[in-house]
């Protein structure tokens, strides 16, 4: 009676898997002021939001998202990323039926148990890239808000400064509400 | 007066007079798919009565799509205001068919066109703007037909300009990549065909956008979007060249139809599966989903020159035509909702 050659392999692997996901825009900035005034104005308005400056950019990091703003060209980038030591350990047993067979077929096993492992790796990071991007569209909602907020704010106070410059200045109606800005001057 | 013809003759006649009538199901589609074998000629009588059809019958559609209403084209680089025939002269409304008309249609009665071995071969510089003409018509009576699907396939029907304009879509199932000349469209014959189915394209073309609601591949939706700018820039180009602005009224008419303060370019995308994707992937496919929209963009530089060009310029008649377009069809208020709606598709 034939005998039954058990063969089992083990095999662990260790990865470091990065997800990183990012969207662009645009802010409007209108150049009521010489470029670097406006920067300077828009940069005040975003350090209030909990930017910081650097140089002509400002940058708030928060829940692992990185916003930038391009001060002078007005682009908002919103970065996330992460990543994880994965470590991820597999078995395989099979039998031969001659211990002459037993090289090649743990061999076999081996090879198909790194291709399982492979893909366990290529799952974990699709679960790690779908949790960075939810969290990257989770911020974006009130980022567009609260940004448009800031440029809107540093309009006005451009607005203010220029026609100070033109003239005297009488009179100044805001309507938060209504997002308007009366400036009446006198030339 | 009773004509005679042969069976075949008839056949070619009822095409015809459907394809130039309202198309429609009936008993002409039978006749395409279950064709006859070509005679050694036709009649001098048939084809009289094919010469009169389309005369007639292409006069007859291009009057009662917008020939009929009083706008203002340019004559000579002048606004001229009026019915199609008032601001035209008689000698300038003749549209030519050349024999390839009648090839065309023998070959729709003769052969049956879905077969991959009959293929209509055509150059398109061999082609006049009448013959364009009568092959739109009858892919447009052939809309939503298997022969139609075939024909959007084929070289010779999508390298013509007009049916680029017309069927973009349509084309967009295959192709991601048109090179097109609208010259032949921007004088003559072709600018008055133009000046005919402004309201038509416009039409098109807001069917078109909205359409893109539904399509959920993303791979569709960038063959469409990079269509979509290539055709329109050759005919802005075309017509930027031509000074000949007046003719892309159609596209200002269809912004300001879809950009209305309600409308939020995310209607464009609401099908598109791109939930599995990175949000730096997804943009890739709105950008081009934002494709039309965009080109307001294109618009206000022609607005922004042409309100630059001074009264002694070359051109300022022209210029002003534009601007008064502009503001019929609130050009500022379109092109600011237009950009937003471009800027917010994917933020």
């Amino acid at each position: 009676m034939s005998r039954a050659y058990r063969i089992s392999v083990r095999e662990s692997v260790t990865n470091v898997v990065c997800a990183e996901d990012h969207v662009s825009c645009e802010l409007e900035l209108l150049g009521i002021l010489p470029a670097d005034q406006m920067a300077d104005l828009l940069a005040a308005e975003l350090a209030q939001k909990g930017f910081e400056r650097d140089g002509d950019k400002a940058r708030r990091q928060a829940k692992g998202v990185t916003v930038t703003v391009d001060l002078k060209s007005g682009t908002v980038t919103v970065r996330a990323q992460k990543s994880e030591e994965v470590e991820i350990q597999g078995e395989k047993t099979g039998y031969v039926y001659h211990p002459g067979e037993s090289k090649r077929r743990e061999e076999e096993l081996r090879k198909t148990l790194q291709k399982e492992l492979t893909t366990q790796t290529h799952t974990k990071k699709t679960e790690l890239q779908k949790e960075v991007t939810d969290a990257l569209e989770a911020q974006l909602g009130d980022l567009r808000g609260e940004l448009d907020g800031a440029v809107n704010r540093a309009t006005a106070q451009a607005l203010k400064q220029r026609a100070a410059q033109l003239g005297q200045i009488k009179t100044i109606t805001e309507d938060p509400q209504a997002g308007s800005l009366t400036i009446v001057v006198e030339v | 007066m009773v004509h005679s013809v042969s069976r075949f003759e008839a056949n070619l006649l009822s095409i015809l007079y459907a394809v130039l009538g309202d198309g429609g199901g009936g008993p002409w589609m039978s006749k395409i798919l279950q064709p006859i074998p070509q005679p050694k000629c036709l009649s001098r009588d048939t084809v009289r009565l094919i010469e009169q059809a389309l005369a007639k019958g292409m006069s007859l559609w291009l009057a009662s799509a917008d020939g009929w209403r009083v706008e203002r084209f340019l004559r000579d680089e002048k606004p001229m205001s009026g019915r199609l025939w008032e601001r035209t002269s008689p000698s300038d409304l003749g549209m030519a068919f050349s024999r390839k008309s009648l090839e065309f249609l023998i070959w729709l009665t003769a052969k049956q066109p879905l077969l991959p071995e009959n293929r209509w071969q055509a150059p398109l510089d061999a082609l006049t703007v009448g013959d364009q003409l009568l092959i739109l018509r009858t892919l447009g009576a052939l809309t939503a037909t298997p022969v139609a699907t075939r024909w959007f396939a084929e070289p010779v029907f999508i390298k013509q300009p007009l049916i680029a304009l017309f069927f973009l879509d349509a084309i967009a199932d295959e192709r991601s990549e048109l090179k097109l000349d609208f010259t032949a469209w921007m004088h003559g014959s072709g600018a008055i065909v133009l000046e005919c189915l402004q309201s038509e394209l416009a039409e098109r073309w807001v069917r078109m956008e909205r359409a893109k609601r539904q399509i959920q591949r993303p791979e569709l939706m960038v063959r469409l979007g990079k269509l979509q700018q290539q055709v329109l820039g050759a005919l802005t180009d075309a017509a930027e060249q031509s000074g000949r602005r007046d003719l892309c009224r159609f596209l200002l008419m269809a912004l300001a139809e879809l950009t209305t303060e309600e409308a939020s370019a995310r209607e464009w995308v609401r099908s598109l599966k791109v939930d599995h994707l990175r949000l730096a992937d997804r943009t890739t496919f709105y950008k081009t989903a934002s494709a039309f929209l965009g080109f307001a963009k294109q618009l206000r530089r022609w607005t922004e020159a042409c309100a630059a060009t001074g009264y002694f310029d070359e051109g300022y008649q022209a210029a002003q035509l534009w601007l008064a377009d502009w503001e019929r069809y609130d050009g500022d208020g379109v092109s600011r909702r237009a950009l937003a709606m471009v800027k917010n598709i994917s933020f």
